[in-house]
């Protein structure tokens, strides 16, 4: 039976390549032909990029070539960014969403001005609705609001031409990879989207099925709504028809959202955060988001250690357990007191004051265990435990980052995040978020774990990255990979990546980290009573580093992308 | 209730018996006695000696000690006894015990922790030793009757007024019957034959105002009253015990029983608005916990803000600094033996600063207000999170266990002491000891493996004296440190500090405050305002704890309270 079901598939794929081939849009945009085999569109490594003028790092070929287009043809990072967005909305669409969540720096070269923009989500206002609707998972999506802000203030190319490849992509079909075919699985068997929502039935299974891999998935729905937003802007999801039928849905679900709730969503500006690590400028995502706020107390805390001297945190199991612990630390601290600064005080200054960092470093270093003790006759690793992986799943979002050539540059996450559980609307999955925010006051937003990083020499942007899937300690341990370890970023973003008490998980305290780590690790996890799952040599839940630099000598551009998800780094 | 119309013919019976066995007449008998249920208990005063308990038949058994020439570590290691018999609901003769005291001979703190430890694990091929605890509490009273004791009293003097009660039977109580009631109701303990005899040996559990007898935990009483400790340890007990929990697949070794010794220590010093404190040292959470909150409060000028069942503001700022603490703390307070702990710098005036600038630092902005719909509050909450999720095994159910003690006698020697369950393994009663295991956290390996528990014991000292000692069962460092804010910043009579409202804030990963109801309507406002979800305890919940305090007036007498929560009884002469 099994044998059967793959022959089919196989006759399907080599079809569906021969149509693509021939496929020429009307627009003049080419539907490169590829290989769902391709590396480029599997997990593996991936090609160093190098460019004189401009690179892009994102996490499909298609989407890199997209933007390297807009680029090529004169657009600055702004333009090829938004365009970007747009075209994983629809290449991407299991891992973000069009009623999703972003937020990213800027650094614009003519000034060198950096600026943090947000338009995460937000909820609705619970005082707007009477006590039959809820608010519960209820977020207002930023993605679109966000990137016209974004294209307003810094864009040079028309609204329409940014939604171009999009709609062409979703007219013409998806190839369906590996990893996609398995999200949409996962969704259909898993979540109770598709099961009771007769229109993502039909987007999804357009012929009673899930396309399989290698097929390509037309998304005629999507294209109409990516149509409207290009005619009407931002406000058809916003103010416009689209608006409409979500707070309708919305509220036949029971949630409480309003059209004033969507019509007053805006984009915030603010000041982007900067801490000083090792004698390196670095610049990070403000507050509501909690990420930048959590790569700097990581770092400030490890600032006070010598990790260089210890050797890797792959193969030295001190090094490791300092990192292990600063991190738990952080995480201790940061539970309760990252919120929206729009409603509440943030212990910013506090967190990267010298003193703070010094005191913390005391009390990783007092916690350890005493000399001499082994408790390695104790220890059990959890691995039979199956909530261990399934509580972090963490596959969504799309890290991107883009340099011009005139030298801005754009670092940004989008995800989903948006909408309201059980909402699919004319082909834009909006499905809600249960990440902790307000419901009340100026201060909604949902509170991410993102960011993107900036390291700076003399004012300007040296290497920028970022990641989706839990960032704060991966993007941590790449920059001390860079910063410490002196590693090639390729290098810093292959090494083993790690997880550490991860949301004070109080009862079970464990560690999570990729297998590639020496015995004498292993053994000093186990000495030191510290229980770890490990996650296989690579694990997609780890993240996917996008991560480009600038040699300072040689003036070149550099990109890479990470092995555990698709990925392409590209430039000129 | 249905037995209300029997009470007063059990009363009669009840207090002949007591009487014929020479136990003062003072000792309520009657359930009804305000002394024997929940509501205020007056204040005693003493010219010499002050004892503070969980029961009037304790108390007395202390103050009989004492009147026949005993200190304060003999009158309480005789209490501890009398308490495995009379609140045999809260606590266990295999259990935990954890102890603080000032010698005035040798003018100094000691602190003793005779707390449950895991067995090695190392030493078992086979069963789990993950929920096996090797109970302390015996083992513990022989070492404090041994260095700290008067030497006057023989070792079976202070099991002789228990094992007359375990024979003649203990009046029940509304609480005791309430505590049997659940154990029978849940758990595994039901399960066993010994145990449903001892509960149930009419087939039904003992109604409030019978007498309670267990001839069964007599006989065991008298075997340690002949053979010391030993009996449980290394005798018949301890035969009995690893081979009843081996049978139930736990790990755990006649060895690992010979080998348990109690940890001698130095209590936790810290200061707090000028005065000297000791507080119940690691492996007990209690004493950093309580040090780190009161290093942050220090910061705040909480009087002029008001009560915190009236102000808002002095409310929230101990939530916050609550909450950093217990953030701060749960990861990293373990046996000391095993880890180093970082007690120097928490307890520093620094790290009390930056605690504050953090408390300050995420306080929501001005003219924000999050509470402008009901919506708000129930919405932050956790709604299926239950009251109090009670643990596994019964034994301790809720916060319901523990007795915690104060003695203080005419030499000057002070002693502060919890002692509790925790000890055994799931499902385990032998010879009338209920010993069903724990469920905190503990290490198997390495030399502390000792029971990680939050005994909060606390000493205040003036010039170098003791002059006021408390502490709760429950889960006391919250608790404890808001009647020390009571008495210290607020001024308040010890007695009228443990009765004001008590909370716990950001507990058990919620974002939010239990609290009991005898709060303010502007306290109401302001924690909605500030989206902290209140969770209402009622005006008084037993759960919160049960705080016996010892302090010397400035009449230079010794007065004691007692909680208006549980019973307790406070008395001296």
């Amino acid at each position: 039976m099994k044998q059967k079901v793959g022959m089919k598939y196989t006759l399907r794929f080599f079809l569906v390549v021969t149509v693509a081939l021939a496929v020429t849009d009307a627009g003049g945009f080419v539907q490169e032909s590829q290989e769902f085999r391709d590396v480029l569109l599997n997990q593996g490594p991936k090609d160093l990029a190098s460019g004189e003028k401009a690179m892009v790092s994102t996490q499909l070929p298609n989407v890199t070539r997209a933007a390297v287009r807009v680029l090529e043809d004169g657009g600055n990072a702004v333009d090829a960014f938004v365009t970007a967005v747009f075209l994983q909305h629809v290449e991407d669409t299991h891992q973000v969403s069009h009623f999703g969540a972003m937020s990213g720096l800027y650094y614009e070269a003519s000034t060198g001005n950096y600026y943090a923009f947000n338009a995460f989500s937000e909820r609705p206002r619970a005082d707007r609705c009477g006590t039959d609707k809820k608010v519960g998972r209820l977020a207002i999506g930023g993605t679109v609001r966000g990137l016209e802000s974004l294209a307003k203030r810094f864009g040079t190319r028309p609204w329409a031409s940014y939604l171009e490849p999009a709609i062409n992509s979703a007219e013409q079909g998806v190839e369906v990879t590996n990893f996609m075919y398995a999200r949409n699985y996962h969704l259909w068997e898993t979540k109770d989207l598709i099961k009771e929502n007769e229109e993502a039935r039909k987007f999804y299974m357009p012929e009673g099925h899930l396309v399989p891999v290698g097929g390509f998935w037309k998304m005629p729905a999507l294209a109409h709504t990516l149509r409207a937003v290009a005619e009407q802007g931002a406000d058809y999801l916003y103010k416009g028809l689209w608006a409409e039928k979500f707070v309708e849905q919305a509220r036949n679900r029971g949630y409480c959202v309003t059209l004033d709730d969507l019509a007053e969503y805006e984009t915030r500006w603010l000041e982007p955060a900067r801490f000083h690590y090792r004698g390196h400028e670095i610049i990070v995502e403000p507050p509501p988001n909690k990420g930048g706020l959590l790569v700097g107390q990581n770092l400030n805390v490890l600032e006070q250690f010598d990790l260089r001297s210890t050797g890797h945190y792959a193969e030295s199991p001190e090094t490791l357990e300092i990192m292990i612990r600063s991190f738990g630390k952080v995480e201790s601290d940061m539970k309760w007191s990252i919120q929206d600064p729009a409603a509440y005080h943030n212990p910013f200054e506090l967190w990267y004051s010298k003193e703070y960092a010094t005191m913390s470093a005391e009390y990783v270093r007092q916690t350890m265990p005493q000399k001499g003790v082994d408790l390695s006759s104790a220890f059990k690793r959890e691995t039979e435990d199956e909530d261990v992986l399934s509580s972090v799943m963490s596959l969504g979002s799309n890290h991107n980052v883009i340099v011009d050539a005139e030298g801005n540059w754009i670092t940004s996450l989008h995800t989903g995040h948006g909408g309201a559980p059980g909402i699919f609307i004319d082909g834009v999955r909006a499905t809600g978020s249960g990440v902790k925010g307000e419901k009340i006051g100026p201060g909604r937003r949902i509170l991410a774990e993102v960011t993107g990083v900036f390291v700076a020499k003399d004012g300007k942007p040296w290497l920028s990255l970022g990641t989706p899937g839990f960032p704060p300690q991966p993007v941590t341990e790449v920059l001390v990979n860079i910063l410490d370890f002196e590693m090639h970023p390729k290098d810093a973003a292959d090494a083993p990546r790690f997880w550490a008490f991860l949301y004070n998980q109080i009862d079970r305290r464990f560690l999570r980290i990729e297998s590639r780590i020496t015995d004498s690790v292993r053994k000093g996890l186990a000495r030191s009573g510290i229980p770890f799952v490990e996650l296989g040599d690579y694990n997609w839940h780890m993240g996917s580093m996008q991560i480009i630099w600038r040699d300072s000598e040689t003036s070149m551009i550099y990109g890479v992308s990470d092995p555990r998800r698709l990925g392409y780094a590209a430039g000129f | 209730m249905s037995n209300s119309k029997l009470i007063p013919v059990l009363v009669t019976i009840g207090a002949l018996a007591f009487a014929s066995a020479g136990i003062p007449q003072e000792v309520p008998t009657d359930p009804n006695d305000p002394r024997l249920n929940q509501g205020p208990k007056p204040e005693a005063i003493g010219e010499k000696v002050m004892v503070a308990t969980q029961l009037p038949q304790v108390s007395n058994v202390a103050i009989q000690v004492m009147k026949d020439g005993g200190n304060a570590v003999d009158a309480m290691v005789a209490a501890v006894f009398m308490q495995h018999v009379n609140d045999f609901h809260q606590v266990s003769h295999f259990g935990s015990m954890s102890v603080i005291g000032y010698d005035a001979a040798t003018d100094k703190y000691w602190a003793l922790n005779a707390v449950s430890e895991r067995p090695q694990a190392a030493r078992h091929e086979h069963g789990d030793p993950e929920k096996v605890a090797i109970g302390g509490v015996v083992r513990g009273l022989e070492a404090i009757a041994k260095r700290y004791g008067s030497g006057t009293m023989k070792w079976s003097r202070y099991l002789q007024p228990a094992i007359a009660s375990a024979e003649e039977g203990v009046i029940v109580t509304s609480f005791m019957y309430g505590i049997n009631y659940s154990l029978m109701e849940q758990g595994d303990l039901v399960k066993n034959p010994e145990a449903r005899e001892a509960y149930m040996a009419n087939g039904h559990l003992v109604p409030v105002g019978q007498r309670w007898k267990r001839p069964r935990f007599a006989e065991t009483l008298r075997k340690v009253s002949s053979e010391g400790a030993d009996y449980l340890y290394t005798g018949a007990w301890a035969k009995k015990f690893v081979k009843a929990a081996n049978k139930k697949g736990y790990a755990v070794s006649m060895q690992d029983l010979a080998e348990y010794k109690p940890v001698w220590d130095e209590p936790t010093k810290f200061t707090y608005r000028g005065m000297d404190f000791y507080g119940s040292p690691p492996p007990d959470t209690g004493g950093l916990i309580v040090g780190s909150n009161l290093n942050i409060l220090e910061n705040f000028d909480l009087k002029s803000m008001g009560h915190y069942s009236e102000s808002p503001e002095a409310l929230e700022i101990m939530i916050r600094a609550f909450g950093r603490v217990n953030d701060e703390t749960r990861w990293v307070i373990k046996d000391p033996l095993n880890f180093r702990i970082p007690s120097e710098l928490w307890l520093s005036k620094d790290y009390g600063k930056m605690g504050a600038k953090y408390v300050k630092n995420t306080m929501l902005l001005p003219n924000i207000d999050l509470g402008a719909t009901a919506e708000t509050t129930a919405a932050l909450g956790q709604p299926a999170t239950p009251l109090f999720p009670g643990s596994s095994g019964g034994a301790d159910n809720a916060y319901l266990g523990s007795n915690h003690n104060v003695t203080a006698d005419s030499h000057g020697n002070w002693v502060s002491m919890l002692h509790t369950g925790h000890g055994g393994a799931p499902g385990i009663f032998i010879d009338g000891v209920r010993a069903t295991g724990s469920g905190a956290r503990a290490y198997t390996a390495g030399p502390g493996r000792r029971l990680v528990l939050p005994i909060t014991g606390i000493i205040i000292a003036k010039e170098g004296k003791p002059w006021l000692a408390m502490g709760t069962p429950g889960s006391p460092p919250q608790p404890v440190t808001e009647v020390l804010v009571n008495i210290i910043d607020y001024g308040m009579h010890p007695k009228d500090a443990a009765a004001a409202p008590r909370f716990w804030a950001f507990r058990n990963n919620e974002r939010g405050v239990r609290i009991e109801s005898r709060i303010s309507a502007s306290v109401r406002t302001g924690m909605k305002k500030s989206g902290i979800k209140i969770t209402d305890l009622g005006d008084y919940n037993w759960h919160t704890g049960s705080m016996q305090i010892i302090w010397r007036g400035d009449d230079g007498k010794l007065h004691g309270a007692t909680d208006p929560r549980r019973l307790g009884s406070v008395a001296g002469y």
